[in-house]
């Protein structure tokens, strides 16, 4: 694939799968809400297929463009009122989605759209069938009425492009060839006054909207005859003729008409063959294919089978079997030097000569295992041929895999910017150009003359370094939006999947978080939406008998709160039993049975997030036997994020997980205790100060309390904590610096204040475990490692002031 | 030729249009992009194009729509939609509306290349 | 003592029979040269609070951040000081970059498989459990390490 197409691929898989995501929660609102079909959201659906069917059908993804032209009838049908978007249907058309998205990462991995498994066939057949069954209530299957304008009678309309006056075998093209007839008594329509509507759209039938189709036909079938035959002869003429190159150019441009007259008509499967005719042909007009017996034979074949084609019309369009060996014929000999499918068995076999095509084709004929094996069983090749044949195939496919994976973009790399943050950075980027160059120039302090210039254009330059900083790490921010929206279609297949009524609503959508952040989050929030649907929300029944409303609510909710993103599942549901998850605690040997009542709830439903743990019980298949709830854990810590867990025993339970704001900068203030240099985050930290001994106040089990304004506040004693040789053992000598989180505060007794650095955060690498309360590192400027505190795992770890 | 708009909602839709005019030989034109109807009329009206090549289904204006608002406007460049939509109903009123030539998606160069000379010839 | 950079060589058969060969006191250990980075001499380790004992603290890389352990104390071997010969080995196994504190780095040496025997079951040093097998070189024995069993899982605690 050149770099242009792999473009427009990258370009297509990106915007099908943004369209899909924001149509699909549209789609299953509209079939909630039972109220009269939504026109926008009938049209914007109707869109999406639309547009992925054109460029589909231009990259040559064939099983992608079939499906997306059903589902675009299927739209037609919703638009114009034929078929209802019943829960059925839009079920159907959910399912088609899944499967195209399926289809869409595979084609952006291999550029190869390949339905091995037939399945989007059969989802299309699918969804074909149940858009019939789809009708509105109290109108009966009837053929629409055709609401085009008809022309007024006996007014020939004259084309300033191609016009009747032209023989058409020379204006070969996809243009409107056909004289559009003026339409006088339209040919009524009882011929498919039975057929049920969407069946009237089927392409590769010889009926649409009725509207002087009869007409049409009977030229195509004159215009198609009078094309075939003169791509036979040309044909014919290069089989005894093989250098003459008029030939093949009036061969081509014979079958180019016919494929675009087809394409005009809607006879879909006869377009297709003669796509795959042509496509061969341009190869050999081109020199890319020599003129060989073989490729000679398979043009013909398909010429062939064109013709019985066509010659069945207008009443049967359905195509003959010979006609459909003639395509995979035509097909296989275009693969075997197309493009794409470099690396197949087939290909390689016949570019070695092992077999030809007639031969592949007889084994793609005949059954689903691998085609080297069948070619092996029918004795058509060797089995030690069919072996080195196999050896280059792994060759190939290592090339091919590692080329792909190093030039195929992955579409998580690239991100949608607000203009007007890039227009915001664009100007800094300005003015830091100019401050430089004010350093640059400004006079320095020379002796006793002092001079304000450097250090207020050094100023000046801090001030926009920090702004484009800023901006620069706002880029990565994206709304949450995207990632929420993906959890309508969780909640709703978990619900119905169990017979539960469930509703989720969204708020804060439009809260912003890191990037990474936006996707890291999206399975641990699958899994505890699915989680709190299984296990949270009742059965209905159960409601009803608790005076709930039959419905259950699940409330997802993003916000800013400090320097962290909160996002909140909460369930109006059943809530977490504190007594079931203390006796598995203690099964398990997590707790003793003494300690049990002393453990706060929070404490207590910590445990759920023990690896194993499950109170649930029966294991459904949809949460698991709870191994989930310990990944979920480590998801979130991945973001240096925690989790939060309160419940009321009956009236539902709150998830709440923490995340900071910004992962990879940090202000803090750089502290030493001892040898070690510790970063705490500026946020957290409420003030310093040096304590006086009057001011402190030793307990008898030695803990320390200080009195600070009034306030009296726990000593954490950094050293002892950590284990670390501090520089001062008395509280006077040193610093106590006040921290607080979450309303509780505490002193950390360290040695010395360093200053404060705006720094970059790094993580300390998975391999060291979990230290308590530290959230990572940073660098600092002299290349010494800072250990970062995370102040609330710290204060979790004091004892709580009396 | 100096200039062409393309009139899609589909970005790789717009790929694949400009891609086919290069290829078909008008490589040295100045491609003009518009994502709807509403965008396309503004062009229109602000850059002149000497050829439209506008899909049929968009969001905000319709390709049908805006050609006739260029109607309405008394100024009509020269005219081409490309679109999945062949029925015959629909080519009738565009060509009705106004248009030099519908051509049938896929879209290829031949097509235009033909379509482009017609279009000369009349 | 430089820095010496082995080259990441894509898997192929020419990979399969290198180590790196390194001394911690008596002995000679040997390591797939697939899993080594780098080597690098010693520098300033920070220590890092609530790990194992064998793990040194974490070492600035040009930069990046890496854990560093020390193999005696991982092997429950004598500590020894830090001269100028000791050495840090960064491998990298899994998703994990550690670095290696050994006394010295000896050479890079092919032991094809057949010349390597399992490790003996009887387990007298510690060390046995982190063995892939005994490397037999001319006369001599190298004792052929298993990275992934040297490095362990994050925050394990070996008894």
């Amino acid at each position: 694939m050149d770099d242009e197409t792999r473009e427009i691929v990258s370009s297509f898989v990106a915007e099908s799968r943004e369209a899909i995501d924001e149509v699909e929660p549209l789609l299953i609102e509209m079939s909630a809400s039972g109220e009269a079909p939504n026109a926008d959201v009938i049209a914007r659906v109707f869109r999406l297929f639309h547009s992925m069917k054109g460029s589909a059908s231009y990259l040559q993804f064939g099983s992608i463009e079939r499906i997306t032209h059903r589902a675009e009838t299927v739209l037609v049908d919703l638009r114009t009122g034929t078929a209802a978007p019943t829960p059925a249907l839009v079920e159907a058309l959910c399912q088609v989605l899944d499967a195209v998205r399926a289809r869409l990462a595979q084609v952006m991995e291999t550029g190869i759209d390949e339905d091995e498994s037939g399945e989007l066939e059969r989802l299309g057949f699918s969804l074909e069938e149940i858009s019939r069954r789809s009708v509105p209530s109290g109108v009966e299957s009837v053929t629409p009425v055709p609401t085009v304008a008809r022309a007024s009678v006996a007014t020939p309309i004259v084309l300033s492009a191609v016009t009747v006056a032209t023989p058409v075998s020379e204006s070969p093209s996809a243009v409107v060839v056909l004289p559009l007839v003026a339409e006088e008594a339209v040919a009524a329509p009882e011929a498919h006054a039975v057929a049920a509507p969407s069946e009237a759209r089927h392409a590769d039938e010889s009926t649409t909207d009725g509207v002087s189709l009869a007409d049409l036909v009977e030229p195509f079938i004159i215009e198609g005859r009078d094309l075939l035959d003169a791509c036979e002869q040309a044909l014919l003429s290069l089989e005894t003729d093989g250098e003459a190159s008029g030939p093949v150019a009036t061969a081509f441009r014979a079958l180019h008409s016919f494929k675009g007259n087809c394409g005009f008509l809607g006879y879909v499967e006869i377009e297709r063959l003669a796509h795959a005719a042509e496509t061969l042909l341009e190869a050999v007009k081109e020199g890319e294919v020599p003129r060989s017996p073989d490729v000679i034979g398979a043009l013909l074949t398909s010429v062939d089978a064109l013709r019985t084609a066509v010659s069945r019309l207008p009443g049967d369009s359905s195509f003959p079997e010979g006609a459909i060996r003639a395509a995979a014929l035509v097909q296989v000999e275009s693969d075997a030097r197309g493009v794409m499918g470099q690396t197949r068995i087939g290909r390689i076999l016949i570019e070695r000569g092992d077999i030809n095509a007639s031969d592949l084709v007889e084994a793609l004929d005949a059954d689903r295992a691998p085609v080297g094996t069948v070619l092996a069983e029918r004795g058509l090749v060797t089995p030690a041929r069919l072996d080195a044949a196999l050896g280059e195939q792994a060759q190939r496919r290592g090339v091919t895999a590692r080329a792909e994976a190093r030039q195929v973009e992955k579409p998580q790399t690239s991100l949608r910017v607000d203009v007007g943050k890039l227009d915001a950075l664009m100007d800094l980027v300005g003015e830091l150009i100019i401050a430089e160059t004010a350093v640059i120039h400004a006079p320095s302090s020379h002796g006793a003359v002092s001079s304000q210039e450097l250090p207020k254009a050094l100023a000046q330059l801090d001030r926009i370094t920090r702004s484009l900083q800023d901006v620069a790490m706002s880029l990565r921010m994206v709304p949450i939006d995207a990632t929420f929206r993906k959890m309508i279609r969780v909640v709703r297949d978990v619900a119905n999947k169990q017979g539960k009524q469930v509703a989720l609503r969204v708020e804060g959508e439009e809260t912003e978080v890191d990037k990474t952040v936006a996707e890291i989050i999206g399975d641990p929030l699958v899994h505890l939406l699915r989680n709190a649907v299984d296990h949270g929300i009742e059965m209905p029944e159960v409601r009803a008998a608790r005076g709930k409303p039959v419905e259950g609510t699940l409330k997802l909710t993003a916000s800013h709160v400090g320097g962290e993103i909160w996002v909140r599942i909460q369930d109006d549901g059943g809530g977490i039993s504190r007594t079931r998850v203390l006796e598995k605690a203690v099964e398990r040997g997590l707790v003793t049975a003494a300690a049990a009542p002393s453990l706060s709830d929070a404490d207590v439903f910590a445990f759920i997030f023990e690896a194993g743990f499950s109170t649930a019980a029966a294991v459904t298949d949809i949460s698991g036997r709870g191994v989930g709830m310990d990944v979920v854990k480590r998801q979130i810590e991945r973001v240096k994020g925690r989790i939060d867990i309160a419940s009321v025993p009956e009236q539902g339970t709150t998830i709440t997980l923490r995340i900071p704001l910004t992962l990879a900068i940090i202000e803090g203030m750089v502290v030493r205790v001892g040898d070690t240099s510790f970063t705490i985050p500026l946020l957290c930290i409420r003030e310093s100060v040096v304590p006086r001994s009057k001011d402190v106040t030793h307990l008898a089990d030695g803990e320390e309390i200080v009195r600070i304004r009034g306030q009296l506040l726990s000593v954490l004693r950094m050293h002892r904590f950590y284990g670390i040789e501090p520089l001062h053992e008395r509280l006077e000598d040193g610093i106590l610096v006040v921290v607080e989180d979450g309303g509780q505060a505490v002193c950390l007794f360290v040695d010395e204040l360093i200053g404060q650095r705006q720094t970059v955060i790094k993580g300390l690498s998975g391999f060291l475990g979990d230290p308590r309360s530290l959230s990572g590192c940073t660098v600092l400027g002299d290349g010494r490692i800072s250990l970062i505190l995370d102040v609330a795992g710290l204060i979790g770890a004091v004892p709580r002031a009396a | 030729m100096n200039r062409i708009l393309i009139i899609d909602d589909s970005k790789a839709m717009r790929m694949i249009v400009a891609r086919t005019v290069r290829q078909a030989g008008f490589g040295d034109c100045t491609i003009v992009e518009a994502t709807n109807g509403a965008e396309g009329l503004a062009a229109v009206r602000a850059q002149a194009p000497d050829l439209v090549l506008c899909d049929w289904n968009m969001p905000e204006m319709s390709g049908y729509d805006l050609l006739e608002a260029l109607n309405a406007d008394g100024n009509v460049p020269p005219f081409g939609f490309i679109t999945s939509e062949g029925t015959p109903d629909i080519k009738i009123k565009a060509l009705k509306a106004g248009a030099s030539f519908l051509i049938v998606k896929p879209f290829t160069v031949a097509a235009l290349q033909d379509a482009v000379r017609g279009m000369k010839a009349a | 003592m430089e820095a010496k950079r082995i080259e990441e060589e894509e898997e192929g058969e020419s990979q399969l029979a290198k180590f790196l060969t390194f001394v911690l006191g008596a002995e000679t250990y040997a390591l797939d040269i697939r899993h080594v980075r780098e080597i690098i001499g010693m520098q300033k380790i920070t220590t890092v609070p609530d790990v194992p004992a064998y793990i040194k603290g974490v070492i600035n890389l040009r930069g990046k951040v890496i854990p560093v352990m020390d193999v005696r104390a991982r092997f429950r071997l004598p500590l020894r000081d830090y001269d100028d010969r000791t050495c840090i080995i960064v491998i990298h196994v899994r998703e994990w970059s550690v670095g290696l504190v050994v006394d010295r780095v000896s050479e890079v040496l092919d032991i094809p498989p057949h010349q390597i025997e399992p490790p003996p079951r009887v387990g007298g040093a510690t060390s046995a459990r982190f063995l892939e097998g005994m490397g037999k070189v001319g006369d001599q024995v190298r004792l052929v390490l298993n990275a992934e069993e040297l490095l362990g899982a994050p925050g394990e605690v070996v008894l």
